[in-house]
């Protein structure tokens, strides 16, 4: 099985991918890979890298190669010199395969049309990824197409989801996009890569994207912009911890949506999925020997069986508490801020800080103190068309987090912010951040 | 020879300095959620105007993010105000080290 077979042999008429410029389909892929003969038959059998930060063509790299290269790995175009060399020798990559100029030591391959013969599509491509880790330490995953697709569900009929693209394509949850549309039956579209998050919802309007995917704060982004016309029915969140603050608000904006919440890592490929609109999983998963889920007595960290049904327990780096019925998440476990001696989880205080009406995103990390060690310092983007006065609204969000938190909880600085850093997987950055 | 620049343009001078930590620890105050206990004096206690060990810590804070330094990062040997006139006698020694 490779994904080149599958993205051929699917049912229905829908184009697998949509561009600003191009369509690809189904009937195009022959002739697609008839063309790249050439090249395809210099990198069978080979280890390469695919690098490219046109989400356009690494798609379409990617459904010729696997089957045809041993192994492929996506590097990220932004990493820093050292750590693509250090990535290219861990995975002993013998190509780089790219539409651009990559600075490196190992041949650069420029994939365009070329004569030859195809080469044999038999091979069980290995997919490596590259992570932060959860130690801050980026580390290089290994992955087949099974284990990549596992979770992918099948379209039946003729109603096939038209995805749209919000991750960069070549981290995990980008993927599961792409593997979603392409094996899964439906489209992916595809926005340029300069797009601004306004033009890409413009640009999904204008496709009929019906399914989108993105961290809870793309999603509260999403929300800030004018989303009438945007007829979604599935709508999926993953990456940070999904509260049921960010879950009522999409329920509310979107009525016709499924709303599922996926916990996965690039380490430990996809957990599992919730969607019944309540943040968090119940309980009895725990209780349930097929879902590989365990919770370390010491400090709450969630471990899973990597897979579900190996005795492969792998931490996650991910702290839970059982509350009733529910397994909330609390935050990583090497993110806590410690203010003279009492924890604090940043995650914790950005959701009561996004629970205060006004607030649209937050990211809470420690600031330094020569009295306590740290202190809670926290940086808000507010909705000017609702504030205001941010001098008295400060007040208005330190007594909302006085009713919540205790105090050593409330944050000792608010600044306002007209944007929050976010990495490149979408998530936000705290500063001081390890991973 | 050149004369140096006169020192004013850099860190607060004593009244100022007084009156804006003054300012600073209402502030802090009203936002903890803390009370007054008496009116605030030179000779007033610290940890018993109301503002507790964890608001003085952010009153520090607040303090840096104003004027630049923080006294406590920049003494050689650690000398912890008692009262408030100690406590503002402490940024005016570093005030040098203020931004201008």
């Amino acid at each position: 099985m490779n994904l080149f077979a599958v993205a051929g042999s699917r049912p229905g008429l829908e184009p697998l991918l949509v561009g600003a410029e191009s369509k690809l389909l189904q009937s195009d892929l022959a002739a697609l890979e008839q063309c790249h003969a050439g090249v395809l038959s210099q990198l069978a059998r080979r280890r390469v890298a695919l690098c490219s930060s046109d989400p356009w063509w690494l798609a379409r790299a990617m459904l010729l190669l696997d089957g045809v290269c041993e192994q492929i790995l996506l590097l990220p175009p932004e990493v820093d010199d050292i750590t693509r060399e250090a990535f290219l020798e861990a995975s002993a990559t013998e190509s780089v395969v790219s539409d651009e100029v990559v600075d490196c030591q190992l041949p650069v391959v420029r994939f365009q049309p070329e004569d030859g013969s195809l080469p044999q599509r038999d091979a069980i491509t290995t997919w490596i990824l590259p992570t932060s880790g959860t130690t801050g330490v980026p580390k290089l995953v290994r992955h087949t197409l099974s284990s990549l697709i596992r979770t992918v569900r099948r379209s039946h009929g003729t109603e096939a989801a038209t995805w749209g693209l919000c991750y960069q394509l070549h981290r995990f949850a980008g993927l599961q996009v792409f593997f979603q549309a392409v094996c899964g039956g439906g489209t992916l579209v595809v926005p340029p890569p300069t797009a601004s998050l306004a033009q890409q919802m413009d640009f999904f309007r204008q496709t009929g994207v019906a399914a989108l995917s993105g961290t809870p704060t793309l999603w509260r982004k999403i929300l800030m912009t004018d989303t009438a016309g945007l007829e979604l029915k599935q709508i999926t969140l993953g990456g940070e911890i999904v509260s049921q603050g960010i879950l009522d608000a999409l329920i509310q904006r979107f009525p016709e949506a499924r709303i599922t919440h996926i916990y996965a890592s690039t380490e430990l490929g996809v957990g599992f999925s919730v969607s019944d609109g309540r943040a968090g999983f119940p309980a009895a998963w725990l209780d349930d020997p097929t879902r590989g889920l365990r919770i370390a007595e010491e400090d709450g960290e969630l471990f899973c069986a990597v897979p579900p049904d190996t005795l492969q327990w792998q931490g996650s780096g991910d702290l839970v508490e059982v509350v009733g019925e529910r397994v909330h998440f609390k935050g990583r476990s090497n993110g806590s801020i410690n203010v003279g001696g009492n924890k604090v989880m940043p995650e914790e205080v950005e959701e009561v800080l996004l629970a205060c009406s006004g607030v649209t995103l937050a990211a809470v990390f420690p600031l330094k103190s020569s009295l306590t060690g740290q202190l809670v310092s926290a940086e808000v983007v507010i909705d000017r068309s609702v504030v205001s006065d941010p001098m008295l609204f400060r007040r208005e969000i330190l007594r909302h987090c006085r009713e919540r938190l205790v105090g050593y909880k409330v944050p000792a600085m608010i600044s306002f912010v007209d944007d929050l850093a976010v990495s490149p997987a979408g998530k936000v950055v705290r500063k001081g951040d390890r991973g | 020879m050149l004369l140096s620049r006169p020192n004013c343009m850099k860190g607060y001078v004593v009244e100022n300095l007084a009156a804006m930590i003054t300012a600073l620890f209402h502030d802090v105050l009203e936002t903890q959620g803390g009370t007054l206990k008496s009116p605030l004096t030179e000779a007033s206690i610290l940890l018993e105007t109301g503002l507790d060990s964890l608001g003085f810590a952010i009153l520090v804070a607040r303090l840096e993010q104003e004027l630049g330094y923080d006294p406590f990062v920049l003494m050689d040997t650690p000398v912890y105000p008692v009262t408030f006139g100690e406590f503002v006698a402490i940024y005016q020694k570093f005030s040098s080290h203020g931004r201008s």
